[in-house]
This record gives structure tokens, sequence and C-alpha cells, in this order.
């Protein structure tokens, strides 16, 4: 576990998470443009610095062009900068959490899903101790709900089940 | 802590007193609404003139509507994202719409909007404010006949400062355009603020807005008013002529009203109307309303709805010539 | 020409109990919703707004300015202390002021942002208070090409945040540029790149994005490199260090540049904090002895932030006070606060009711020192937050993240943009993409086109607009010359590690959450 904190990822891989991430843009870029210089023009003249479609089409470009750049420059002879190894997975199953966190919000509303989701998180920061995470499933979710509706009068969803 | 309750004490106190002063209402004995809050959805930004009326509607209007109203502020795509929000939400009168004519009555019809102008039915007018025409002192036009004849002279050159495409300024300005027949350019600016700025700043010649954004200027004679997009003159500014007696038949009256969703049941409506209609007629309410600039034109959701039907078929008939 | 009587006036209105109560109540509930992410200054004054109509004037708007000032201040506590812009316009500041607590010197981070923001908001104030007149009148005559020229100066700030990898630096700058694009666009009615989806009608929220990729993103760092620990037990002190007053001197330049510059956009209606704060920091490390801390927790970029984000707000009231035009969003909720009063601000404020305008100086300069205090008491709680477990501290940070995405417009789909902005933030920096241009080129985009397009119909399509007017011309040359320095500063150092050319910057932070 130690080990894996301090080491980086080898060349080859970082090259290919490098060359990864370059497509990522070009392929961001390309879509934009694609929808830019459709057939119909739905922007209208991509080519007239005044019109809608000028500033998007041109930035498309440049994004295209970067994520080009960026795959080329991930095949330098010099290795490019290492990227550290780390507990990805971890980070891996919090993101799950966030995304669900996000979706289930509305259906679940913001009782349930705030008093599962922070001492979720919790444990997967380690934390073990179940009074620990009993007190944070209570509270902040009371503290913090309360603040933002009494205070800014906003109103979090519900749910569909109550 | 203390700190933090403090301006919530505050609050609560100067609210207590205000509705304390407000005479009590009798509510309706039996109720058509959903036993929950009313969510009252601002469809522009915080801070224009929509959020401050909805501010203080949703402030004080629980009295007479017999539930507390919360105040959603949700901007953006010029008002489309929030009336889409209303359009699809349930039709039991939980969900009300503060919407305008560029909402409900011009864009559904030239643009392709996600939601239909049929998609809302009309519960109260609040109010409307006409537009005024106003060009500033160094300009060689200072009557609306000037402007016009001047475009005319020289088409395409007078640039005015427009709000946003299909906005208020922008709708004004096609009218104008297409009631004197002549050219001028538009350069879009987003809003009645930087609208302003440009004018004054002699970036643009003229510009179109309700007396709210206008007002101040034309008293400290910073801009000139040309005419007013009303069918009578407005009692604060006697001198600026109407545009129909200047002739241009340019009528165009912005109003803000509640709509609710399609499909809500009439008797929620009336209910809705009844109680919108006790709160306009409230001292305190007006009080506080006149202090914002602004008055009441209250209409009921029948009233309402036959001068709404007459606006969507005006410019139907402007903009596509139906 | 002074009326006594006015003087009086004015100086009644602070003497109030209920006035400085009001003041004080704002200013720590202004304090308090600044550092909750997602809830803006803006959103603040315009809920509570309402409310002050039932007040009088002289204890309302004292409020309501003080909630203004807590606001943008109350920003930065949580950027520094968590990498978590509690506002964007706090988001330069995160850059610095996160990478000295990673040092364990969050004390001094915090107190050298509060000292620069009581500094630059003093003098700005005063500038208000002295200058108002001829500044506004100046800036009255900026036209959309001038902003256009304006937003592209800034926009080469991103070559300052960029980091070591330019193309990255630039891609990440782009990404920004052309998600700004999706929406509606208000100039022609096309609604851009919305795939269809309802809710990108309105664009991609700025503030939701950013919590995302700043905070959520540092939630998943912190997992995957957890702290080696030591450093938690062994202090005695927490917080680290006092700012030493000889620290603070030196960075006298730094902080009157900012504040100079910060003024002067403050005083432009439409350019806000946000702007100002980049600008101000890409000019202090363009100034600096020693650029390449930038970043790394330098004290000149974290006081160059804070200081050209602050000295906006007073600034922000001169086209208020002078014209009754608002500066920004937040002016103009004042405004409609000003104007339930009974009082329109604008030149017919000046001389209908001097003794009220004179008042609200004293009370703006009043707000400064009660920050001060305010902002000293907050920061010895404060420093403990670094104290607090990270099982503890994230799982709260990510609660109120959740819950700020959600306030800013009442909409689920936000949430939706802050888990995405949360994954593309990690993504960013685990493979050294800095996220800083990406947040510049969002904030920017939008201005620097619609200011373009403007421009070319005001001329009828000819680009010479921007070199025929007197204004736009100096601009003009001003950005030639900020390009013709970035790219002399940019090759030098080149030549002088030319041994290491691919990580010409010293070995990355980012990967332990350092870099923005």
């Amino acid at each position: 576990m130690v080990d894996l904190m301090n080491t980086v990822l080898s060349r080859r891989s970082t090259r290919l998470l490098e060359t990864l991430m370059g497509l990522g843009t070009l392929a961001a870029g390309l879509v934009f443009l694609r929808i830019v210089h459709a057939p119909t023009a739905p922007y209208g003249d991509p080519g007239y610095i005044g019109s809608a479609a000028f500033f998007p089409g041109l930035m498309a470009l440049l994004v295209a062009a970067l994520g080009v750049v960026l795959m080329l420059m991930a095949w330098r002879p010099q290795p490019p900068t290492p990227i550290k190894t780390g507990r990805t997975s971890r980070a891996l199953s919090a993101y799950v959490l966030m995304v669900v966190v996000a979706i289930g919000l509305p259906w679940l509303g913001i009782w349930l899903t705030s008093m599962l989701a922070v001492p979720l998180l919790a444990l997967l920061f380690g934390e073990r101790r179940w009074y620990i995470l009993l007190i944070l499933a209570i509270v902040p979710p009371v503290l913090v709900i309360h603040l933002f509706e009494g205070v800014m009068g906003i109103y979090f969803p519900r749910g569909g089940w109550l | 802590m203390n700190h933090k309750t403090l301006p919530l004490t505050l609050l609560s106190a100067s609210l207590a007193a205000a509705s304390l002063t407000a005479a009590s209402t009798v509510l309706a004995q039996e109720s058509h609404l959903p036993d929950e809050p009313i969510r009252f959805v601002t469809p522009y930004p915080a801070g224009g003139s929509h959020s401050l009326h909805a501010g203080i509607i949703t402030a004080v209007g629980e009295e007479f509507l017999g539930r507390s109203l919360i105040s959603v502020i949700r901007g953006g795509g010029g008002g489309a994202v929030a009336a889409a929000e209303v359009a699809g939400s349930t039709p039991d009168g939980t969900m009300l719409l503060f919407g305008d004519p560029t909402i409900n009555s011009l864009r559904p019809q030239v643009e392709d909007l996600p939601y239909e102008m049929d998609d809302f039915v009309p519960v109260a007018r609040i109010n409307y404010s006409p537009a005024i025409f106003v060009t500033t002192p160094e300009q060689p036009f200072q009557t609306i006949g000037e402007l016009v004849e001047h475009a005319g002279d020289h088409p395409d050159e007078v640039i005015y400062s427009s709000d946003n495409r299909n906005g208020f300024t922008y709708t004004v300005f096609e009218m104008l355009k297409g009631a004197a027949d002549v050219e001028m350019r538009g350069v879009e600016l987003g809003g009645g603020g930087p609208a302003v700025t440009q004018l004054l700043g002699g970036n643009t010649m003229a510009y179109a807005g309700a007396p709210s954004v206008v007002g101040e200027h034309l008293e400290a004679g910073t801009l000139t008013g040309l005419c007013v997009t009303d069918i009578e003159r407005q009692e604060a500014y006697p001198d600026i002529p109407t545009c129909q007696e200047e002739g241009y038949d340019v009528v165009f009256q912005f109003w803000r009203g509640v709509m609710a969703p399609a499909g809500t049941p009439d008797e929620v409506v009336a209910e809705l109307s009844d109680g919108f209609e006790r709160m306009t007629q409230n001292e305190g309410f007006l009080r506080l309303i006149s202090q914002i600039g602004s008055d009441i034109q209250f209409q009921g959701h029948e009233a309402f709805a036959e001068s709404l039907a007459a606006e969507q078929a005006a410019l139907r008939e402007a903009y596509l010539g139906e | 020409m002074i009326d006594f009587s006015i003087l009086q006036q004015g100086l009644a209105m602070l003497a109030s109990p209920w006035t400085f109560l009001a003041l004080s109540g704002g200013l720590a509930g202004g304090i308090l919703i600044g550092a909750l992410p997602g809830l803006t200054a803006t959103m603040a004054v315009a809920v509570l707004a309402p409310f002050t109509f039932f007040m009088d004037a002289t204890i309302g708007i004292p409020f309501l300015l003080g909630i203004y000032k807590g606001a943008i201040y109350g920003g930065s506590i949580p950027a520094i202390l968590v990498n978590t812009p509690g506002t964007a316009a706090a988001a330069a500041s995160a850059r610095d002021g996160y990478a000295l607590t990673l040092q364990g010197k969050s004390r001094k981070a915090l107190e050298l942002s509060l000292f620069s923001s009581v500094v630059a908001d003093l003098m700005a104030t005063l500038v208000l208070i002295v200058v108002a007149i001829p500044l506004a009148s100046i800036a009255i005559r900026f036209g959309s090409p001038e902003f256009a020229l304006l937003y592209l100066i800034a926009l080469t700030m991103i070559a300052t945040v960029s980091g070591g990898n330019a193309a990255k630096g630039l891609a990440a700058a782009g990404l920004g540029l052309l998600v700004a694009c999706i929406g509606l666009d208000p100039m022609s009615g096309y609604q851009r790149f919305t795939f269809g989806n309802t809710d990108l009608l309105a664009g991609v929220s700025l503030i939701p994005l950013m919590i995302g990729m700043f905070a959520l993103s540092e939630i998943l760092m912190q997992l995957t490199h957890p702290p080696e620990g030591q450093q938690t037990a062994g202090d005695v002190e927490h917080g680290g260090e006092r700012l030493r007053w000889a620290e603070f001197w030196v960075l006298r330049p730094t902080i009157l540049r900012s504040t100079s510059l910060g003024t002067f956009l403050g005083s432009l209606p439409g350019l806000g904090a946000e702007i100002a704060c980049w600008i101000a920091y890409g000019l202090a490390r363009g100034r600096s002895r020693e650029p390449e801390r930038f970043g790394e927790g330098s004290l000149e970029g974290l006081a160059a932030a804070e200081a050209g984000n602050n000295a906006v707000v007073p600034s922000a009231l001169i086209p208020m006070t002078v014209f009754g035009i608002p500066g920004d969003t937040i002016t103009a909720v004042l405004i409609g606060a000003l104007m339930a009063q009974g009082m329109m601000p604008g030149p017919l404020l000046i001389q209908q009711n001097p003794g009220f305008l004179f008042g609200l100086f004293m009370v703006l300069l009043v707000t400064n020192l009660l920050l001060l205090v305010f902002g000293l008491f907050a920061i010895r709680w404060l420093k403990q937050v670094t104290r607090i477990p990270h099982a503890v501290l994230y799982p709260c940070v990510l609660l109120l993240c959740v819950c700020g995405a959600y306030a800013v417009n009442s909409s689920t789909f936000d949430l939706l943009i802050l888990v995405f902005g949360g994954g593309a933030g990690y993504l960013m920096r685990r493979t050294g993409f800095p996220i800083a241009p990406l947040i510049i080129g969002l904030l920017l985009g939008p201005g620097f086109e619609s200011a373009l397009r403007q421009s070319l119909v005001f001329s009828n399509g000819s680009l010479a607009i921007f070199w025929s007017r007197p204004i736009s011309l100096v601009l003009l040359c001003l950005l030639v010359l900020v390009i013709a320095f970035l790219a002399w500063r940019g090759l030098k150092p080149k030549g002088a590690t030319l041994r290491l050319p691919w990580s010409r910057r010293k070995k990355p932070h980012n990967a332990n959450g350092g870099d923005s």
C-alpha cells in the first residue's frame, strides 16, 4: 500500500494516458466543429466574425488542434512528466458515491441522501468508529440544510417517497 | 453563532411588524390547493425588476393565498429554462411562473423552444409598464418624428441599444421599424444597465426601456423622452406623447403576471386569482410596490386571458404576418 | 462648498446603534454566506433585499452593504483552507492560499488575505469618495470595442496560470471557452450546442462546475494521496506562525497595483471581481521577481488576488452613485433596495440627499474596520479547521458543495454539472492539466464573444473600429505590449534550464493537490 503511494506510472502507461487525454481533447473539438460546420450551418456562417458560429468554430478548431499537439507531445523522445500513482480505486468509489448523490437526490430527497452520503464518504476516508459515523449522519445534514433553507430560503427536493 | 442569528432576528422582527400593520384577511373557507408551499418561479437571474417584484410577492403572499410562497429564482435561456420547467410540473397550483410577454406570447411563436404558448393558463396580471423611447440631448433628433426622418435619410446609420433578441427593447424597436418603414441597427447588449450606459457614453443613439430604468435620467435631463408605447400618456411624464399620438402604431405593454401550467383545475386558478387580487388591494403591499417605482394594474384570470389572447394574436400578426 | 449639515446628517447615521448593529450583523452573515460554496454575494443580497424594504433606510442599506462586503471577503476562507472557493471571485486565491495551507501556513494565508482585502477596500473606498465623478466619466466612454480588447488582455492571463505545460494550459482554456458557448445565444437567439437538452439552454452554470472542479476533485485527490500524517501530529501551534509585518510591508507595491487595477475594472459597468482577481494575479506574476513561486504558495500571488477582487467592491458603486447604472449584478440589487427606500441612486441622489450619500460613504469606511475586527476574530477559530480529521472535514465539504450547487439555480441539473466538474477536475489534476485556465476561459468567453460581435454591429462589420477609437487604440497597444512581454518572459527561462526542457518548472506538485 505504502509503496503504491510514491511510485509513478511506467513510461508506457504515462504515454498511453497522455495520448488518451489528447484524443479526448481532439474528440471534443471535433464534435463541436462538426456541429458548427453542419451542412445547414445551424448558427450562421462560421466564416464571418460577427456571426454566432464564428467564435465557437474558432475555439473548436483550436481545441482540436491542441488535441493533436497533446497526442504528439506524449510521444516525444524525452519521456513525459511521470504521473504519480495512488489509491485510485478508492477515489473511484468516492466518485461513484458522488454520482449516485447527484442522480439520486431528486428522488431520494435531501435528507436521506445527505444522511447516507456523509457517513459513507467518511467510511471511505477510513473512519471506522460507529459513533462518529452516526454523529456525521445527523449533525452536518441538520445544520447545513437548516442553514440553507432558513437563511437563504432555498427549498431542497424532499424526494418522491415521502 | 450569535452573530449569525442576528440578521435573522432583525429580519423576522421587521417582517412581523410589517405583517401586523397589514389588514388581516379572511381566507377562503374551502381551499382547492394542495397542502404544500407554492413555488413561485422567477425566470430571470436575481437582481432584475422581476426578482424584486417576486421578492415582495413571496414575502407577503402567504396571508392572502393561505399557503406559504417560496421564491425560486431560476434564470437562464432568457426565461426559457424556468418556463419549460413550470410547463412540465404537476398542474395543481403548487408551481407558478412569474411570466411576461416575451416568455408567454412572443418567443414561443417565433423560436423553437422546449415549451408552447398553450402550456400555460393565465392566473393573474400583476402590472405592466410601457417602454419609453429615449435619446440623449446631443443627438440630431429630439422627437420620434425626427428620429424616423433621420433614420429615413440615413438608412442603417442610426444605432440603438437593444437588450436581447426578441426581448422587450428589441420588440418595440422592431415594431417601430415596421410601423415607420425605416432601417436602424440594434446592438444586443443583454440588459437595461449596459444599454443605458452605452447610450449615455455616446456609443449608441437611442434606446427604449421601462420607466424604472430611464425615469431618473428623464428627470435629470440626461435623456430625452421621445414617445411611450402605451395607449395613454404616463402620469409621471405628461410631456411625453404616446407613439400613437405621433402617428406610429406602436403599443407594447410589458406585463408581469402569474401563469400556471396548463391543466390546472379551473377552481384552483380562480382561487389563486382571487388571492392575488386581495393581495394587490392590500395597503401594505401597495406601499411596497410603489417603493420600487412600480404600481398595480391587476387583471383577474378571465380578463387576463382575454388580453393575453389579443396580445398573442397581435404579435403573431406583427411577426409572422398571419 | 461642503455643507456642515450634510456632514452632521451623515455622521448621525453612523452614531445610531441600530445602523451599527445592522452593519455588524450583515457583515457576519455575509462572511458566513460567502464562505459557503455556491452561496454568492449576489444571491445573498438579492434574497435579503426584499426584507430591507420593511426597514428604515439607515438600517436596511448598511445591512446589505455589510452582507456584500462580508460575502466577497468570506469567499477566500474556504478557498485557502480546503481549496474550495466560496465564490467565483476567490478562485485565484485558492491557488496560492491553499498551497500555503498545505505547507502548514494557513494562519499566515488567512491573515494576509484579510489584510490585503481590508487595505485594498479602504483605498478603493477613498477613490470612490474623492474621484468618483471623473473616473465614472472616463469609464462610461468604454464601449463594446474597448470591452472586447480588455477581455482579450484578460485572456492572455491564461499564459500566466498554465504552469509548466503551455499546451495543456491552452487546451484547458480552449475547452473552457468552448463550454462557455453552450446555451442560448442572446444576440442571435440560436440554441447552441444544447444537444436537445432544455437545461443546457441556460448554459453550463459556472458556479456548480467550478465547485466541482476545485472542491470535489480535491476530495478525490485527498483519497488518492492521503497526507503522510507526521504534520498533523507534531504541530504544537496549529495553523503555523502568524504573518510578520515585514512580510506584509514588502508586498505594498503588489497590493497597490492590484488595488488600482481592481478599482479601475470595478468602475467599468459589467466587469466584476471574478475577472479582476485573475488579471491582478497575472499582473503580479508578470512583475514579480520570483514568478516561479506563483501557484506554490506565493504571498505575492495571494495578496494580489485578494486585493484585486476586494477593490472591485467599492468601485462597483461608482457607476451606481454617479449615473445610477449598476456596475454589476449586486449593485443592480442594491439600486433596487435604494429605490425601495425612496432614494434613486444616480445624479439626483447627490443633489437631493447628499447627507445620506455621505453617511453611506462613512458606513463603507466603518465596514472595513469592522471587517478587520471580525476577520481577526474568525481566524482564531478558522485556523483550527486544519485540525479537523479528514474523515470528518471532507464529508462535510461534500455536503456543502451539493447544497451550494443546488442553491445557485434551484436546479437538480446543476448537481450533474457539479459531479461532471468533479470528475473532469480529478482527471485533469492527475494528468497535469491546470484547472485555472479552464475557469478563466469559462468566465471570459461569453463576455469576449458578445463584446466582439457588438463591436462589429457598431462598425457595420469593419474591424477598423478596434483602432479608430482613441481608447481602443491605447488598449490595443497595451495588448501588444502584454503579449510581447509574455513572449519575452516565456522565452528567457528556456535557455537557462535547457537541460530539462520537458519539465522546466520544478517537479509538479499538482499530484499533491497544490495546483489549481
